[in-house]
């Protein structure tokens, strides 16, 4: 899995690519958790690039958006293909986050 | 004697470890492709199987460095299945029970598989069972002519002298068949799986199946019968799936298959057959009676009388109906040793001797349970959601017998799985002193079904929850099922 991270606008936005799994969520976490401890309160996550996503991807994401809460903040996500779409449908995530069709639709 | 087919395709051994479980869920994904399942599907399957094998790593090897668990892939008929074994620490099943963020990965093992059992096995090992069903087409979708559901007028009854000819159904005529179930049911049909003519052909073929269909004049299916098996060596069978076209009322179809499946079961060496039938089926009732099929229990609210597989609206509640179980003996089994809870030692008595069942009535000497049992209660699950029905089976008590059933049952209520079956093993002794305490659980007495196990009879407790009964009174064709009927319904009002 890859980062990459740039600010455009309100957002500070963070590019996901490749599996968000067991092996990999953890070091999801550290990206997260050092953008939130830098004092970011609006993130925007593109999952333009990403292939998978499972509970333990699914549970970093909850954990950070309950953190972000704390300090006003939101996590947004936008550019979902729809297998990774269909993950947050069955474990009703979709009402938990602002989700945007499209990068465009999220920076407008 | 039929072949034992090999299910396999492939089991690999890995190292509970996080970091090499992307390879394994990659190559179930990849495995299952293969099999026949769809990619979205096999994409659905890999999350699951990653959730299983999470739970593994994180519970069974919390400080176990070198702790390895197996994961097995079969294609059974109709269907993938994953199991994730391993022989770690015991599972706190606790941890599952609700659905916060860390019961996330439960939950979604849960909305996503197709089937998921969880088992304890006898060697003090867990198994974990997830499955996805095959994508096969329905009747509908074959490209011929929709086959309508029609209404049957006295004017359209076929003539009594007409030929009918019962015969083993051929996996070809799969197809025909569920057209035919589709004409008379719409789709109706409790038994899903009918309407899947691939399915159907490969459950034949797996010989954990047999059908017989009855045929008319013009060579068209106007009856049909079948015999499920837990295994190709099953000592017992599921008489199931009776079907006769309306058309035919008057000419004992559904007699004529019966007899044909009891000469089926006979020619094979097995003990004998049990099945449901419907309470408010007098006819079917009477005749099971006429070929010396005896009442062996009442399942309230077995069947969904108002069921459809079309998607249902919001408002939607099931209501439903109670089936009478029946069982005929057909060779004489060896004699078994048989552990009766005390207070329903009479009925249960009664019912053996009905159907001449060879069996000793023992009364255990154990009285203090917990010292002498093992750690897990080995179970297995099974969900059937389209009707929205679960089995328990109990083979083995452990010291979390009670603890784990509740848990099961806080479970499949949550889901709002209506009817829950909870099966005893009759020849183990705990059996006598633990049935009560089911019963203080809100389970009631079923009945009896003779060699259910491998290891024996069942004793069949039944579980209503938010159940619509029908307000139709119950009706049972003779004496001996009336009494039946009563006492079960009697300890249901308790």
């Amino acid at each position: 899995m890859q980062f990459s991270e740039e600010r455009t606008g309100k957002f500070y936005v963070l590019n996901v690519s490749g599996r968000l799994d067991a092996s990999t969520s953890s070091s999801f976490e550290e990206k997260l958790t050092s953008i939130i401890d830098s004092g970011e309160k609006n993130i925007l996550i593109n999952f333009k690039e990403l292939d998978y996503i499972s509970s333990m991807g699914l549970r970093v994401l909850l954990q950070a958006a309950k953190k972000v809460k704390v300090s006003q903040g939101s996590i947004s996500l936008c550019e979902m293909k729809d297998n990774i779409l269909e993950v947050f449908d069955i474990a009703g995530f979709t009402q938990v986050f602002q989700i945007y069709k499209t990068y465009n639709d999220a920076v407008a | 004697m039929i072949e034992k087919k090999n299910y396999q395709i492939a089991k690999i051994s890995a190292i509970a470890k996080v970091e090499f479980l992307p390879a394994v869920t990659q190559f179930v994904r990849q495995a299952a492709v293969a099999a026949g399942l769809e990619e979205r599907d096999a994409g659905r399957l890999e999350i699951v199987v990653e959730e299983a094998c999470v739970n593994v790593i994180e519970y069974s090897f919390p400080d176990n460095k070198n702790g390895v668990y197996d994961v097995i892939i079969e294609r059974l008929p109709g269907k993938i299945l994953v199991a994730v074994e391993d022989n770690g620490l015991p599972v706190d099943y606790t941890k599952f029970d609700n659905v916060n963020d860390s019961g996330l990965g439960v939950f979604l093992m849960r909305q996503i598989a197709d089937e998921l059992n969880f088992k304890n096995t006898a060697d003090g090992g867990k198994r974990v069972e997830l499955v996805k069903n095959l994508p096969y087409k329905e009747v509908q979708e074959y490209n011929q002519p929709a086959a309508e559901k029609k209404v049957v007028q006295e004017t359209q009854l076929a003539q009594a002298a007409e030929e009918t000819n019962v015969d083993f159904m051929l996996p070809e005529q799969s197809t025909e068949l569920a057209r035919f179930v589709y004409k008379i049911y719409g789709s109706g049909f409790n038994e899903v799986s009918i309407y899947y003519p691939d399915k159907r052909r490969e459950e034949i073929e797996s010989g954990l199946l047999d059908a017989c269909v009855v045929t008319n004049s013009k060579n068209e299916i106007v009856g049909h019968l079948a015999m499920a098996l837990s295994s190709v060596d099953s000592m017992v069978g599921h008489s199931c799936q009776s079907i006769v076209d309306p058309r035919y009322v008057k000419h004992s179809l559904f007699k004529k298959m019966k007899e044909f499946m009891i000469d089926n079961a006979n020619a094979r060496g097995m003990y004998g057959l049990y099945s449901e039938v419907p309470a408010d089926n007098i006819i079917n009732q009477q005749s099971n009676i006429s070929l010396n099929t005896h009442e062996i229990g009442v399942l309230i609210g077995h069947l969904i009388s108002n069921f459809s597989r079309d998607k249902k609206d919001a408002e939607h509640k099931n209501i439903r109906t109670s089936s009478i179980l029946f069982y005929i003996k057909i060779n004489e089994e060896p004699v078994l040793n048989v552990y009766p809870p005390y207070h329903h030692k009479t009925i249960i008595s009664k019912i053996y001797n009905k159907h001449k069942l060879n069996r000793t009535i023992r009364t255990t000497s154990r009285t203090n349970v917990d010292r002498a049992l093992v750690d897990k209660t080995a179970i297995k699950v099974k969900i059937v959601p389209e009707t929205s029905t679960a089995y328990l089976s109990i083979t083995d008590y452990g010291l979390d017998y009670k603890q784990h059933i509740m848990f099961r049952m806080k479970e499949l209520v949550h889901r709002k799985i209506e009817i829950i079956y909870l099966d005893l093993p009759l020849n183990n002794p705990y059996t006598q002193l633990l049935c009560a305490t089911f019963e203080m659980l809100g389970f009631f007495f079923a009945g009896v079904i003779p060699e259910y196990y491998e290891t024996g009879d069942v004793l069949r407790l039944q579980y209503l929850n938010n159940v619509e009964l029908e307000k139709k009174k119950l009706q049972t064709a003779s004496e001996f099922g009336k009494e039946i009927l009563e006492y079960v319904l009697r300890a249901m009002e308790k």
